[in-house]
């Protein structure tokens, strides 16, 4: 009798060298062009799944003149070519007491050679922000 | 380990001030020197480019290096990343500043 054998299941992504990718930039900064605090990018043969994400903002002293300030966190396939799950905006002169901020919980994918930006910037004159940005990521063989 | 490189990008959210490397954290930058610190993982650095670091300590992000970063040892960081993440030659090409 000839017995054939049956596939073996492929083990789950989190028995595949897994490993969390954990990013955080938190800090009072003065206003400031656009500038990536962090990066992270996706080596050839693995995946990255980002669980959870947040951005936040926090008036710390008043600026003179408002701009925006901005948090971000930016899931890049190229440098120009990116979707901002998460950001936090402000545009106002208001010391504030409670925090701008947002955030999500989910499983978005990232390729080979795709990358995340944490992202901070401030267009006002004078004052300071409390900018957090972070992410929390599962790195795993593809 | 804390590299002080050069700074890229314009400073609009679009296309943001950052550093020619796939992973680092907690930049801070001069855009008038054109200077940042970057924290980078030593796995992205070869021994050649820590040894350079080493050898010439920076401390702010406004006095020049005694010597300028030499371009084999740019062309040995770039071709490292390129074999450590398998993405292609043309990716990074990183320089101390």
């Amino acid at each position: 009798m000839r017995v054939s054998s049956f596939a073996v299941a492929r083990p789950a992504y989190y028995d595949r060298a897994a490993a969390s990718v954990i990013a955080t930039d938190q800090a009072i900064y003065a206003p400031h062009g656009g500038t990536v605090r962090s990066t992270t990018t996706v080596a050839a043969g693995k995946k990255m799944f980002i669980e959870t994400s947040s951005t936040s903002l926090q008036n710390i002293t008043a600026p003179t003149v408002a701009g925006v300030a901005t948090s971000i966190v930016r899931l890049n396939a190229t440098a120009l070519l990116y979707t901002d799950p998460v950001r936090t905006d402000t545009l106002t002169s208001a010391v504030l007491t409670t925090l701008y901020s947002n955030s999500i919980t989910g499983q978005t994918t990232l390729y080979a050679s795709e990358f995340v930006y944490l992202i901070t910037a401030n267009t006002s004159t004078g004052g300071t922000v409390n900018h957090l940005c972070a992410f929390k990521a599962t790195l795993f063989d593809a | 380990m804390l590299i002080r490189m050069t700074l890229i990008g314009d400073g609009t959210v679009n296309t943001p001030y950052t550093v020619d490397l796939p992973t680092f954290a907690n930049l801070v930058t001069n855009e008038t020197t054109g200077r940042a610190f970057a924290d980078v993982p030593v796995s992205d650095v070869p021994a050649d480019v820590v040894a350079f670091v080493a050898a010439y300590p920076t401390f702010d992000l406004v006095t020049p290096l005694p010597v300028p970063f030499p371009a084999s040892l740019a062309n040995s960081w770039a071709e490292f990343l390129a074999r450590r993440y398998d993405l292609g030659s043309a990716k990074w090409h990183p320089v101390v500043f």
